[in-house]
């Protein structure tokens, strides 16, 4: 399949008179990971349904590979909903080989996908997946069932994958794993979207950022190229009082305390000297350092707006 | 659309709901409830029947006693006579003490016949406990010949004569039809009645499996995955034919007993009614089946494409399964006379076809044109509300917490 494998070109949706999705565009390449960002409700899980096309937009397009998504294009995509569903009777092999027979594979490769990554996805210390084949999903952990659902995500070997919150409800030892999991994927040249709130984990994983906030992308590009241009913009001060003194205002934008001291975010073309100079007429400057900011600092930045 | 898919997700389907528990225990007790209200009756009569009864008879008239012939014929099982019919001296004495021997359970019966009996005096029949109604029509009947017979031959004619004359006659009745062949009408009505009742529990039954399938994928969230890869259309499909099927699996297994049943008592009522059936033409009473079957299923996906709970889904299945019971009692109250032209009309309205056209075609009142005809409305209709249940879907997947408006339904099926 050639070109980009996912592109949204002024995509808009519209709820009655709520703007879930207002004119975005995106383009993810092939081997890398695209995080899609946003607080609760800013029209992330709209945008992954319109890729999935369980919702259509009201204007713009959505394609993947070139194709329109709505067509067979779609059995492509490996995808992971916000909201996990699975059959609570089934057990946990009928279920991944149902699932992998609706991506088109025959009876005897669903059998053969779902011993595969069954192998793939024993993690340390934990029981492979493979002795729970013969469990009902209902008699499943959360976690276990996380799994599962991510799995059949995978078996079908799509070369887009799109996980919406694949985070949530997972233990440190789940998140780890799945973190190799998203490395592997994009090694092997799939390209994944990844819509999740957890700044840290998108902050260990992307190449990309889209950051988006009431349908609206704020900030979007390369996740190095929007830290630097943030770059310069963040500081932390240590002194001998209380930085009681420094109020927002035109050059200081927020002050948060920290264990030793503040972190404090710039207006925007604010210049560090200027905080600098302040706090020594006020008190003795102990530690000054610009930093760069955490991807947390940037959504709290653009949200804030 | 694919039928890739169609199958995958109607072999899911089916392996689910032919799983459940009560699918297992409805298959094998039914059945089960069939055959003993069937077998409990028989068994009922085969335990009381044995029995010796002693019957006192005082006869005042000195001319009925002798007659009561064919009481004294009947034989029990083992040859011995049914009845013990003893002669009562017509004194007041004697009728006391024989009434005391009723009470006393030493005379299942005594009946005293007055003087006046043969002008129309009642006879007198004394049983102890409740009585059996059965038995007393019986015997009553008995008596009544005897007192016939003695006012016959008061006038002078001969008892035996006027029996031969006016013998009654079997009336066999057999329809005729365009060509088709002959069938015994009565047969026919049995094995029509018996297929629409069947119909109308399976529709009921299915139909409700139907619309909890579509909204439990809602409530478990699975049809989010479902619609990413599969059109609403194609599960929708899906969805029908694995539960339309898990539902003739079922008619399945209760018909081979059924047969099985028949064939090992050849003479029973189920038997007959069988053999009635397949003289009828098994294909089409099937296809009217299936067919029926397949678009009352679609009816009740539709049902469960708009809700979002199981709750709401039992309140609102109520206009369908209104449908199908305007259906039903229109074939009941057709079977008198399935020629009708109201009958006749509505045979060929979808909703009503499969159960109508099941009747008129049964009975010999439709040719195999008709019965294509309105095969065709059926399978058109289906195909349309299919569709259209697919789109609802698609855009009711999402849809939490309200239920939606007749008009927002519409809205979406232009939209869609």
């Amino acid at each position: 399949m050639n070109g980009l494998p996912l592109v949204l070109e002024n995509v808009s949706k519209s709820f009655g008179s709520t703007r879930a999705v207002d004119d975005l565009s995106l383009a993810l390449r092939t081997g890398s990971v695209c995080g899609l960002l946003g607080p609760n409700g800013s029209g992330k899980t709209t945008t992954i349904r319109m890729i999935m096309s369980i919702l259509l937009p009201d204007s713009g397009e959505v394609r993947l590979w070139g194709a329109p998504a709505a067509g067979a294009v779609r059995k492509h995509v490996g995808y992971l909903p916000e909201e996990r569903g699975l059959y609570a009777t089934m057990t946990v092999f009928e279920h991944l080989v149902f699932l992998a027979e609706l991506h088109d594979l025959s009876r005897r490769e669903a059998k053969n996908a779902v011993e595969e990554w069954s192998e793939r996805f024993t993690t340390n210390g934990e029981s492979s997946p493979k002795s729970w084949w013969g469990r009902r999903v209902q008699e499943l952990s959360k976690g276990q069932q996380q799994t599962v659902q991510l799995i059949g995500t995978l078996l079908h070997r799509p070369e887009l994958v799109i996980l919406d919150e694949p985070f949530s409800g997972l233990d440190p030892v789940h998140t780890s794993h799945l973190r190799t999991v998203i490395r592997h994927l994009k090694e092997s040249g799939v390209a994944v979207l990844l819509s999740t709130h957890r700044m840290e984990q998108a902050e260990r994983l992307c190449d990309d950022i889209c950051l988006i906030h009431h349908g609206r992308a704020v900030l979007s590009g390369a996740l190095r190229e929007v830290k630097s241009a943030a770059a310069s913009r963040f500081v932390e001060l240590r002194m001998d009082r209380a930085p009681d003194f420094l109020k927002p205002d035109d050059l200081i934008a927020e002050v948060e305390m920290v264990s030793d001291g503040a972190r404090i975010r710039l207006q925007q073309g604010a210049d560090t000297q200027m905080v600098l100079a302040r706090a020594i007429r006020r008190a003795r400057v102990l530690k000054f350092e610009i930093v760069e900011p955490s991807l947390d600092d940037l959504f709290i930045e653009a949200v804030s707006r | 659309m694919n039928g890739r898919p169609v199958l995958t997700i109607a072999r899911r389907e089916y392996i689910a709901r032919v799983r459940t528990k009560s699918f297992v225990v409805m298959t094998v007790l039914i059945p089960l409830i069939m055959g003993a209200s069937v077998a409990i009756p028989m068994f009922l009569v085969k335990a009381d029947s044995p029995r010796q009864r002693v019957l006192a008879v005082a006869d005042e008239t000195g001319l009925v006693f002798d007659s009561l012939r064919s009481l004294r014929e009947e034989r029990l099982a083992d040859g011995r006579p049914r009845y013990v019919v003893e002669r009562v001296p017509a004194t007041p004495r004697a009728v006391s003490d024989a009434r005391g021997l009723v009470e006393l359970e030493a005379y299942d019966a005594f009946v005293f016949v007055p003087a006046g009996a043969v002008d129309g005096l009642p006879v007198t029949y004394y049983t102890n406990g409740v009585p059996n109604s059965r038995e007393i029509d019986h015997i009553g009947a008995a008596f009544n010949r005897a007192l016939i017979a003695v006012r016959l031959a008061r006038e002078g004619l001969d008892p035996e004569r006027i029996t031969a004359l006016t013998r009654s006659v079997p009336f066999d009745v057999v329809a005729l039809k365009k060509g088709a062949t002959p069938k015994t009408a009565q047969a026919a009505f049995a094995a029509v009645m018996a297929m629409v009742i069947l119909m109308y529990i399976s529709l009921t039954m299915y139909g409700a499996f139907t619309t909890q399938s579509v909204v439990n994928d809602k409530t478990s969230r699975v049809v989010e995955i479902l619609v990413s890869t599969v059109s609403p259309t194609e599960l929708m499909y899906g969805k029908i034919f694995g539960t339309g099927f898990a539902g003739l699996t079922q008619l399945g297994i209760w018909v081979a007993v059924t047969l099985g049943v028949s064939i090992g008592m050849p003479e029973s009522a189920i038997a007959k009614t069988f053999h009635a059936v397949a003289d009828v033409s098994i294909p089409a009473l099937i296809v009217f089946f299936v067919s029926g079957f397949f678009l009352y299923a679609s009816l009740y996906a539709g049902v469960g494409a708009i809700c979002t709970t199981n709750e709401e889904a039992g309140q609102l299945q109520l206009p369908v399964s209104l449908l199908l019971m305007v259906a039903f009692f229109l074939a009941m109250s057709g079977v008198n006379d399935p020629g009708s032209t109201l009958i006749a009309v509505l045979s060929y309205v979808p909703f009503f076809a499969p159960i109508l056209m099941m009747l008129r075609f049964g009975v010999g009142e439709a040719s195999w044109f008709d019965a294509g005809v309105s095969l065709v409305g059926i399978m058109l209709t289906t195909a349309i509300i299919a569709t259209a249940v697919g789109r609802i879907f698609r855009l009711g997947i999402l849809m939490t917490g309200k239920r939606a408006s007749l008009t927002e339904v519409l809205r979406r099926l232009r939209k869609a």
